[in-house]
Formats: structure tokens, C-alpha cells, sequence
């Protein structure tokens, strides 16, 4: 325990350290605030002409307000008067898209409806070419089953997706089926938040990593290493150590970040939108089961266990690399691997190996917070597997593996 | 000490043995330590070689960061190996390269280096308090390890390997960077410490182990050449060493000639000069007292060179400081 505590003091008196950790947290508050500035509404004067913007924190109070009766679940009534004002609206402006309404006429008609509307023509596309219809090109007595259009949609889009994978449509199905209905609604998030909450992720993961990468190729470098591995303790018990505190160390500054960047998030946009419906803010036919609240927690949970991977990945490399500069290239090489994978193919070879590498779950493209909200599947031979499940499962093995390999390769190294 | 405890130390010390039979290591084409069989017992032991001689490679063996190719390393008639934690408990190390983490005062260190060699939180205090005493590092404690001398960095490197009070003590050329001062201070430091202790301690700087060591062995090409007391090793060197005073205008012919370990010059322009030779090669020679020096050079002739280089340059010092009145050496 003395060594332990003993450990993290060192890591934590680098400057390095130091300042990485208090970039995190300073980060963690700019990504909770910046969603907030990109909120904007264009309201009108007294007299119906003048038009004045609304930013950040007023814009948000707005759409609160405009669509609080909303809140709860979203029954087919409320889809269908939804769909019947959105009509009329337009018929008698004479337009045929929501974004061509003046900015009172959408304040008024629209704005309380609106984060219904994406989601009812979404569940009415072309089952052949995955095309949403317009507003105006749908009858309201449709709405009538509309959750059960959802069900139905999503086998249509899986047809389109996973055209030779019947076993990822069977797959698809059967999450799908644990969703729960009707979607609940609460007002105030956007996707903006949930797009930044990844990108802090994958910014202190990579911070997390330029901390962990010289732990062992420092003490190589400097051969300091050489004392240490001569002492009662400086063998296994230095290197298990050394991988704990480092584990802590990023743990805590990860766990610190998201909850600074959840509480600061949530306050901004409102704690009761936790219960909406993730189906109602990303797609109707998303896979997973959760609302808002909860998939947030996924995010943060995977993102953990895919922080623990890559530094326990970033610590084996550190065992191997004689020096810090390899140590530290190595590590981001492979950090941002998965990114290029992603941009390099789509097959599902790739896919695999993306998913699989330890900072799959932090990726940009294709962590698991993309994952979680879209319809990949992995295949093995005749077995689909939703791409979320790998990754956080590839994690979860990781992390064993490779802080056991770093200890293994530490305490042999240079025999 | 009581009777009982004096038998009971007296054979612990007899025990005590540090066993290499047959060890090599090569790396890539070099064949860095080759065949060395050493029975290591209590006492301060001199590992005398050339740089390159495999000293070093020869002590990361016996510290256990290196495996040997071949043949094994003992304690006790234990393999160091099967010893394991049992065995670094007992054992203090400092390597040529002394390494430090940078972030870290002196005291942070050793309090590091202590929890590591899993002393208590009260022999900790005590022995650091004792060590930053001992090796005059009590003023510098809170700075910053980077930030102090050679010669204190390498105080504080000796200090971690006499943290845990170890029975195997390891030094591969502690005293590089040390003043005169601290040298004599280290040996005396050394010589206390190895009452009943294991100490081998790796130079080329002869005298660092000349006045202390028990038992020596000389290295070369990755072998052990010799082994033996300093006055045994010395004894091999009789007749072999003598002294000359000779004109200045000699000097040329006779660095030629001559093995030269030393020269002198004398007031009255002339040079005293001390060589190794089988039998004498001047006139006036007279048979001088070896020392271990002798042996060393006499041994290592490249290492002469060195010297030689070093004493010319003092030789045509001491030439302009005589040209200006003065005497050189």
C-alpha cells in the first residue's frame, strides 16, 4: 500500500501528469458548454415582422417551454395531431418543408411539435430505397400504428443493410422487441450534447494515454529501471504497481471528467430530458433499449472499460519500448487506428479489428457511442453480433490481458 | 558481542558465499563475459578491468537484471534465481548509469527506494536520516535530484544501495564523479560496511580498491585474468617495476622504449620516470615498490596508452610552467 501510494505521488508530481489532468478537466466543462452555444432560435417581434435571435441558455429555456406539453410518453394521438398541425401549417403557408416557414409561423406551430416530426416520417420510408417521405405525402390515419410501422421499418431497413445476414435481422428483431413503448419524450436535448460528450472521451483517453505511455520506457531510458528491478519489490510487485496507480490515476481523472461534463450537460439541457427515449432523439428503430439517462451511463461505462483497455494496451507498450518516443508513437498509433480503419472500409474484416482494438470504444467514428445508436453487425461465419457487444466485450477481456502481458513482459525484460 | 553471538556471526561470515561457476553472456557477436568461475566471500572484493573488459555485464548478472548465457550464479548454494525476492532482499546495487526519476528530491527517492526494498515507515526515517548524514547529502535532501552535482548524484545512488542494509553490495564505479574528499570518505564508509558483508566493487580507478579490498580480480576480454589479495596481486609485480631520472632530452627515446606509469619533473631539469619492464632498461635503474596500479597497467597496456597520453600532456604542461620558473610534475 505504501509503494502504491507511494507510485501515484510520482506520477501525479509530473508535470506532464499535472497538466494533462487539468487540461481534462478544463475540457470537461468548454465540451459541457459548447452544445449549449450552438442552440439558436430566430423568434419574432410584436409586431410579427421583427425577427431577434436566441442563443445558448435562452434558446434552450425556449424549446423547453414551447414543447412541455410533450412531456411523458408520446401516445399515437399525439404523433397524429402532430402530423395533422405540421400539415396544416404548411398547406396554408403554402410550403412544403418545415424550414421554409417564417420563423414566427414555425415558433408557433412548429417548434412544439418539432422533435416529433423527423421521428414520423423516418418510420414511413421506402421499404426499397430507405427514402423518408414528406411530411405532406403521409395520411394521419397511419399514426394509428405507428409503433407498430417501427417494427416494421426496421425490418425493411435491416433488408437494405444486411441483405445477406438474415441471422443480423433475426438479431436486430429481437433487441428491438426489448424497446420499450411508447417512447417517452422530455424536452430540452439534442444530439450536439451526446456528440460532444464522445469527443471529451476520446480527448482524456487520449491524454490518459500520453500519461501512461513512459511508466516502464521511461525507467528504461534512463535506466532507472535497473535500481528498481534489484529491490525486494522491484520485479512483479513494482510492476502491478505501477499498472494500479496508472489504472487509478486515469481512471479517476476519466470518472471525474464525466461526471463533470454530465452534471454540467444535464443542468444545462435539463435533468428530467434523461428520460426521453434515446428512439426519440437518434432514430426510431434504434436497437437499444434505453433512454437518454441510460445510454449516457453506457457511453461512460464503455468508454471506462475502453480507457482501461488502451491504457493497459499503452502500458504493454511501455514494457516493450526502450524508450519513451516509441512508447508514446506506438500508443497513438494505435489509438487512432480504429479511426482509420473506419475511414478505410466498411467490410467487415475491418470492422472486426476496429472494434477489437482497445480504443474501439473511444473512437470518433465508430466507438461504441456511434455504435449504440446505429445498426452495424459483425459477422462470424453464419453469427451476427451487434457491433456495441463487441466492443465493450473486447474491452472487458483487454484489460486482464494486457495488464497480465505488461507485468510478464516488464519482469522479463532485458534477460 | 557474547560468546555465542560472536560463533554464530563468525560462521554466517564463513558461510557467506557468492558463487559464479562457468557464467557467459554474448551479445550479438561479443562474447562480453566468458567462462567466469568466482567464489565471492565476505569482504571487500575490487573487480579491476579495462572499460569493456565485461565488468559490468558481469555485475547486471550477479544483480539478476541479466541471465547468463550459460553457467549460474549461486548464494549460499542457492541459484539467485530460485531465490528470487529472498535474494534482492539482501542485495544493494548501484549500476554504472545511475538512473533517477527526474520529478523526485533526494529524500522522495530514497523514501521510493526504501518502500521498495520493503522497509518499515521507522527504519525508513532512521536510515535515510542516518545516510543523508553519512554522505553529506542532509543539506540538499528537498532538492530536486536533477538538479545536484555528479558527485552528489552519485552520493545519493550509493545511499539507495545501502538503504536496506544489504549482505550482497553491488557498486559498478561508485566513486566516478566523487572529489578526493569524498572518496577517501567513501572507502572508509565501504570498509566499515563490509565487516560482514558481501562487497564487490567494479574500477578502473586502481586506487579506489587498493587500500580496502580483501581480494581482488582483474577482467579482461570478459574473462577474470587474475585473482587474489592486493599484496598477492602486488607480490606478481616484483621486479618488474622501476625508477630513473633521466635528462629531458632522453625523454623521447625512452617513451619509445618504455612503459612509462609515471614521470616527474625534478628541479634541476632533469625527470624522474617509472616503468614496467621485465628486467631494467635504463641506467641508475633501481627497483621501485609495486603497487596495484602497476599490475593494472602492466596488464592492460591499452589503458597505458591512455595514461601515457594524459602524461604527455602533462609533461609539456610542466615544460611551459618550468619555461615560466615554475615546476611541473
Amino acid at each position: 500500500m505504501k509503494l502504491f501510494v507511494l507510485e501515484i505521488k510520482r506520477v501525479l508530481r509530473t508535470r506532464t501528469t499535472w497538466l494533462l489532468l487539468a487540461a481534462s478537466l478544463a475540457l470537461s466543462g468548454i465540451m459541457a458548454w459548447l452544445p449549449v452555444t450552438f442552440e439558436s432560435r430566430y423568434i419574432s417581434g410584436l409586431d410579427g415582422t421583427e425577427q431577434t435571435e436566441v442563443k445558448g441558455m435562452d434558446a434552450i429555456r425556449l424549446s423547453r417551454d414551447a414543447q412541455a406539453d410533450l412531456r411523458g410518453p408520446i401516445t399515437r394521438e399525439q404523433l397524429r395531431t402532430a402530423l395533422e398541425t405540421a400539415q396544416k401549417t404548411l398547406s396554408a403557408a403554402g410550403k412544403a418543408y418545415t424550414y421554409q416557414l417564417s420563423p414566427d409561423i414555425y415558433q408557433e406551430n412548429i417548434l412544439p411539435i418539432a422533435p416529433l416530426l423527423p421521428r414520423i416520417t423516418e418510420v414511413y420510408a421506402d421499404p426499397d430505397t430507405g427514402m423518408s417521405p414528406g411530411l405532406t405525402d403521409l395520411a394521419p390515419e397511419q399514426l394509428d400504428h405507428y409503433y407498430e410501422s417501427c417494427v416494421t421499418h426496421l425490418d425493411d431497413l435491416m433488408k437494405l443493410e444486411q441483405k445477406e445476414h438474415p441471422a443480423a435481422r433475426e438479431k436486430a428483431r429481437a433487441l428491438y422487441a426489448k424497446v420499450p413503448m411508447p417512447f417517452v419524450f422530455y424536452p430540452g436535448y439534442n444530439s450536439n450534447a451526446y456528440d460532444y460528450q464522445l469527443l471529451l472521451f476520446f480527448l482524456v483517453v487520449l491524454f490518459c494515454i500520453v500519461i501512461a505511455a513512459p511508466v516502464f520506457s521511461a525507467e528504461y531510458q534512463t535506466q532507472a529501471d535497473d535500481i528498481l528491478r534489484c529491490t525486494k519489490y522491484g520485479k512483479a510487485r513494482l510492476a502491478v504497481v505501477k499498472l494500479l496507480s496508472a489504472a487509478l490515476i486515469t481512471s479517476a481523472a476519466f470518472l471525474c471528467c464525466a461526471a463533470v461534463y454530465l452534471v454540467l450537460s444535464n443542468s444545462f439541457f435539463g435533468w428530467d430530458m434523461l428520460q426521453t427515449s434515446m428512439q426519440l432523439v437518434f432514430s426510431s428503430v434504434s436497437l437499444g433499449g434505453m433512454n437518454i439517462g441510460q445510454l449516457q451511463l453506457a457511453v461512460t461505462a464503455a468508454g471506462w472499460a475502453s480507457l482501461l483497455a488502451s491504457v493497459s494496451f499503452t502500458l504493454f507498450l511501455s514494457t516493450r519500448c526502450k524508450n519513451t518516443v516509441t512508447a508514446l508513437a506506438l500508443a497513438l498509433l494505435f489509438f487512432l487506428a480504429p479511426i482509420i480503419l473506419f475511414m478505410a472500409s466498411s467490410g467487415n474484416a475491418v470492422s472486426w479489428l476496429r472494434c477489437l482494438l482497445p480504443s474501439g470504444g473511444v473512437s470518433i467514428l465508430g466507438g461504441i457511442a456511434g455504435e449504440l445508436t446505429d445498426f452495424n453487425f459483425l459477422h462470424l461465419g453464419k453469427f451476427s453480433i451487434w457491433a456495441p457487444y463487441v466492443i465493450a466485450a473486447a474491452s472487458l477481456i483487454e484489460i486482464p490481458v494486457f495488464l497480465a502481458a505488461a507485468v510478464w513482459s516488464y519482469c522479463r525484460h532485458s534477460q | 558481542m557474547r560468546s555465542a553471538e560472536w560463533t554464530a556471526w563468525y560462521r554466517r561470515r564463513m558461510e557467506m558465499e557468492l558463487c559464479l561457476e562457468h557464467v557467459s553472456r554474448e551479445f550479438k557477436d561479443k562474447k562480453a563475459v566468458d567462462d567466469v568461475s568466482l567464489r565471492i566471500g565476505s569482504g571487500v572484493w575490487g573487480l579491476l578491468g579495462a572499460n569493456g573488459a565485461g565488468k559490468t555485464t558481469l555485475m547486471r548478472m550477479i544483480a539478476g537484471i541479466l541471465k547468463p548465457d550459460s553457467g549460474q550464479i549461486t548464494y549460499d548454494g542457492i541459484r539467485i534465481e530460485a531465490l528470487g525476492e529472498a535474494y534482492r532482499d539482501i542485495f544493494g546495487y548501484l549500476p554504472q548509469e545511475f538512473g533517477f526519476y527526474p520529478e523526485f528530491t533526494v529524500k522522495d527517492y530514497l523514501e521510493y527506494i526504501a518502500a521498495l526494498k520493503g522497509l518499515t515507515k521507522k527504519q525508513t526515517k532512521n536510515k535515510i536520516d542516518e545516510l543523508l548524514e553519512t554522505l553529506t547529502l542532509y543539506e540538499v535532501r528537498n532538492k530536486k535530484i536533477c538538479r545536484l552535482s555528479g558527485g552528489m548524484k552519485r552520493r545519493v545512488g550509493i545511499a539507495q544501495a545501502l538503504l536496506n542494509e544489504p549482505e550482497i553490495l553491488i557498486l559498478d564505479e561508485p566513486t566516478s564523479g566523487l572529489d578526493p574528499g569524498e572518496r577517501v570518505r567513501f572507502r572508509n564508509l565501504l570498509s566499515e560496511f563490509a565487516y560482514d558483508r558481501i562487497v564487490l566493487i567494479s574500477t578502473h580507478i586502481v586506487p579506489d580498491v587498493e587500500y580496502i579490498a580483501m581480494q581482488n580480480a582483474v577482467m579482461k576480454d570478459g574473462r577474470i585474468i587474475e585473482t587474489g589479495t592486493t599484496q598477492e596481486l602486488v607480490e606478481r609485480m616484483k621486479g618488474k617495476v622501476w625508477g630513473s631520472t633521466i635528462l629531458a632530452r632522453e625523454l623521447p627515446s625512452c617513451e619509445k622504449r618504455l612503459r612509462i606509469v609515471n614521470l616527474k619533473n625534478e628541479p634541476d631539469g632533469r625527470i624522474t620516470i617509472r616503468y614496467l619492464a621485465d628486467e631494467p632498461e635504463t641506467e641508475n635503474a633501481r627497483a621501485e615498490e609495486p603497487r596495484l596500479e602497476d599490475l593494472y597497467l602492466w596488464l592492460f597496456p591499452q589503458g597505458m596508452a591512455a595514461e601515457e597520453r594524459n602524461v604527455s600532456e602533462e609533461k609539456s604542461e610542466g615544460r611551459k610552467k618550468e619555461r615560466q620558473g615554475g615546476s611541473g610534475r
